[in-house]
């Protein structure tokens, strides 16, 4: 994983790699839990069609709210509860991580590899901006 | 295939090779200009490419991956690079589709394969075969 090098808060001791590259889906869609296709709101992409398609992150707020989410201020883990941290960079949405049982994190990596991470922070910087929301819905 | 990019690809600027091997009643010269033409276009796709793929493998929002310099540079390659751009993605599915639309003006893609990566890719080159840019 070359690109490691691109997240100042990744240590060798906060992550690690959880599956190959794949263009398949990407953060969005695996935040979502979707691993079958891409998410995005470019045209060719899938959207949830309830949504209008947007690049804001007022527009990725709206596609968590449709599968059920809520913004909250905690990304500790709580029994019962999915949490997901949203990502915006230059005004725009730019990437999305689901908390995992363990209280890690999950993330997809654009179309590189997913990886586990110790909390949402460790992938903020230049690639992905900074977390702008966090979201939670009662466990499915 | 040759035959068709060339008439996709319109009128071939004069060069000094087609003047000085140009045998009247013979056009194997004029092949072997395009055949060099094509080994030149595929070199800077290739780096295009390359360079596309490195600048945003970590992306997921596509829209700026659409209007990075190296993205538009591809498309504005225009038609020549349609048959480039369908064994690309025969060969490994990746977000070629908006280029394809943008060079073509087609879109063969239903919207219920909208995201599915693998559908984008069989719809783009089953639209290939059907305008026998692939066999």
């Amino acid at each position: 994983m070359q690109w490691v090098s691109k997240f100042p808060g990744l240590t060798q001791g906060n992550h690690r790699k959880t599956s190959d590259a794949t263009t398949t889906y990407n953060c969005i869609a695996w935040a979502a839990g979707d691993d079958t296709r891409w998410w995005s709101h470019d045209g060719f992409y899938y959207w949830p069609p309830s949504v209008s398609r947007g690049p804001s992150p007022a527009h990725l707020v709206n596609v968590f709210r449709t599968l059920g989410y809520d913004e909250t201020l905690s990304s500790d883990l709580e029994a019962g509860l999915d949490k997901v941290a949203l990502y915006e960079k230059d005004g725009k949405w730019s990437h999305a991580v689901r908390q995992l049982p363990n209280g890690r994190w999950t993330s997809k990596m654009g179309g590189a590899e997913d990886i586990e991470v110790d909390r949402p922070e460790s992938l903020e910087g230049l690639e992905y901006g900074k977390v702008f929301a966090l979201m939670q819905r009662p466990a499915c | 295939m040759a035959l068709l990019l060339k008439q996709r690809m319109g009128p071939q600027p004069y060069t000094m090779a087609s003047q000085t091997n140009q045998v009247p009643g013979n056009d194997e010269p004029v092949s072997q200009d395009f055949e060099i033409r094509q080994a030149l276009l595929r070199k800077r796709f290739d780096q295009l490419a390359a360079r596309w793929k490195t600048e945003t493998k970590l992306v997921s929002a596509l829209g700026d991956v659409f209007e990075s310099r190296t993205y538009c540079e591809i498309v504005e390659m225009g038609w020549k690079v349609v048959p480039l751009l369908l064994e690309a993605l025969k060969e490994s599915p990746d977000h070629w589709f908006v280029a394809l639309h943008r060079i073509t003006g087609h879109d063969p893609i239903p919207p219920e394969h909208y995201g599915i990566v693998n559908e984008l890719v069989e719809d783009w080159l089953r639209w290939g075969r059907q305008e026998q840019f692939l066999s």
